[in-house]
């Protein structure tokens, strides 16, 4: 809408002063940011000197030429559909500078001539209409500044997310072997146990406890111990299904959940292919080394509904496989599990 | 306000359909992917139903962009989001994640610049429509409750849009935007003065004799 036009202000003395066309043309001249004013043949008829200074492309070059001839890599661009479109109805336009970075080369200011590139945000406004001839007007404002301010905040924004993501892995998972730590295997029980619930398929929890790890450690250092837990705990993931979880909850102690068995034999089975696969030799940094692992394994819902009460009973199993020569698997007798009495 | 008829505001629908296909064609090659924008729904309604109708989609707060125009007939056009379906067609333009809960000012420019080519497009159906022709503001982009918004006078000079006839009625229309997955759901609300909206009811009954004859 357009203004109405503005009284004349009043002077010290009270006598208005108007806004004669030289003072207008000195505020145009002055102005902070750019202002084009074309014609209706989307001619240049008048840009101001930041303009000038921006584009290198001084008033006199320009005036009488269209813009897609001043600057032939805009041409046809939005910034030209928009000037047509307020030519011929007269409606108003935005170019944004994320939707369009560079509508003209505009640059910042340099002796050479080769500044930054300017970001702008430019409005097309079509002005009222003198003498049958139509005009419009398009103002420019550099936004460089605030285009990379954005950027930085959204660098920052992805900087920070990426290390709350870091510290949440760390808050559940082992650091050493990337496996699930106690935190995690609590939850991930948790919710095993209400699939387990639903399907009525009995739940597993083996207890690991590697045999003659220790002694790996003293003869050959913690480094070959690392690097030989590393392995071990590749091994029983590859042994796993997808719906199976491993954790490592101490030293050289794992924890094993396998969901929706068949039968409770199942558990067994499983735990046979883990100890196979750990008791397999293994060859790091041009040693051979070979360990074994006593497996306990208790069942949900038989042995308990609590984690705690689970691991209890898989630990006292897998003490009792330690005490009758260890590399074996043994699952809860009734005593350990205290199961529903028969009958 | 039963002032346009059922058939009447369909027909006013596919009117405006058309601006907004070309709205659609303007969007996809600034994007440079395809946009599909539809407006399946057209009511002329109290301000009051307005608000109703969308804050019953929604009772978040909205963000929408808006154009005020005078000339034979003035008032304002509105295009309207809710706050997270802004954030949403923002992300799906500017193929990026918006890492904050609100959109940075060069973020609203976007959606200002969106907002702009669709209000033009409706603008432009209504011009041709009614004849003459508009004097249309800058859009600017506004945030804040739906009732708030609709309750502003539709344009800056004008005394005549409140307390009025025309200002209590809205046209309303839902624009769906889409890139190929789900679409987002806006609203384009027109406001217009006495002497608009009795000319559009001239002129949809005049199209309706014509139609008929």
């Amino acid at each position: 809408m357009d203004q109405p036009p503005v009284p004349p202000a009043p002077t010290e003395q009270g006598e208005p002063v108007a806004l004669s066309p030289p003072l207008l043309h000195a505020m145009l001249e002055a102005s902070h940011c750019g202002l084009v004013l074309l014609d209706d043949m989307a001619r240049v008829i008048y840009w101001n000197p930041w303009v000038v200074r921006t584009s290198g492309v001084a008033l006199e070059e320009a005036r009488g030429r269209r813009l897609g001839e001043i600057f032939p890599e805009s041409a046809g661009g939005r910034l030209h559909q928009a000037v047509e479109e307020s030519l011929i109805t007269g409606l108003p336009a935005i170019l944004s500078p994320r939707l369009n970075p560079h509508p003209l080369p505009l640059r910042a200011y340099a002796p050479d001539g080769r500044g930054e590139r300017l970001f702008t945000l430019m409005m097309i406004k079509a002005l009222p209409v003198e003498g049958g001839a139509r005009r419009t007007m398009i103002q420019i404002l550099d936004i460089s500044n605030s285009v990379a301010r954005e950027r930085q905040l959204r660098e920052q924004a992805r900087e920070l997310r990426a290390q709350a993501e870091a510290i949440g892995r760390l808050a559940d998972h082992d650091n050493l072997t990337g496996l699930a730590n106690r935190r995690l295997l609590s939850e991930l029980f948790f919710k095993a146990r209400s699939r387990a619930k639903r399907s009525g398929r009995p739940l597993a929890a083996l207890y690991l406890d590697l045999d003659h790890f220790k002694p790996i450690n003293d003869l050959f250092g913690h480094r070959i111990g690392d690097l030989m837990l590393v392995e071990m705990a590749e091994r029983m993931k590859a042994c796993l299904r997808g719906s199976d979880c491993v954790a490592r909850i101490g030293g050289d102690e794992f924890v094993v959940l396998l969901e929706s068995l068949h039968h409770e034999e199942d558990a067994v089975i499983g735990a046979q292919k883990l100890r196979e696969a750990v008791g397999a030799v293994c060859r790091i940094e041009g040693k051979t080394l070979q360990v074994g692992v006593s497996i306990g394994v208790a069942l949900y819902p038989r042995d308990g509904e609590e984690l705690e009460m689970l691991l209890r009973q898989a630990d006292a199993a897998m003490y009792r496989v330690k005490q009758s020569g260890k590399n074996g698997v043994a699952l809860t007798t009734r005593e350990e599990g205290g199961w529903p009495p028969f009958g | 306000m039963g002032a346009l008829s059922e058939f009447e505001q369909d027909m006013l629908r596919e009117l405006l359909n058309v601006g907004i296909g070309r709205a659609a064609y303007s969007l996809s090659r600034m994007l440079d992917e395809e946009i599909v924008l539809s407006a399946p729904f057209l009511k002329v309604l109290s301000r009051q139903e307005a608000t109703e109708l969308i804050q019953n989609d929604s009772d978040e707060p909205v963000a929408a962009v808006r154009q005020s125009f005078d000339g034979p007939f003035q008032g304002s056009a509105l295009l309207i989001y809710h706050e997270n379906t802004s954030l949403e067609l923002v992300r799906r333009m500017l193929k990026e994640e918006v890492p904050l809960a609100t959109l940075t000012e060069l973020e609203q420019e976007s959606l200002m610049e969106v907002g702009n080519v669709i209000l033009n497009a409706c603008l432009g159906s209504i011009a041709n429509m009614l004849g003459g022709e508009l004097r249309c503001d800058l859009p600017e982009y506004l945030k804040g409750r739906c009732e708030t918004l609709l309750q502003q006078p539709a344009g800056r000079v004008s005394p005549a849009l409140d307390g009025c006839g025309g200002s209590e009625c809205i046209l309303l229309m839902y624009v769906d935007f889409s890139t190929g997955g789900d679409s987002l759901k806006g609203y384009l609300a027109l406001l217009l003065d006495m002497v608009g909206m009795t000319r559009l009811r001239g002129e949809m009954s005049h199209l309706m004799e014509r139609y008929a004859g």
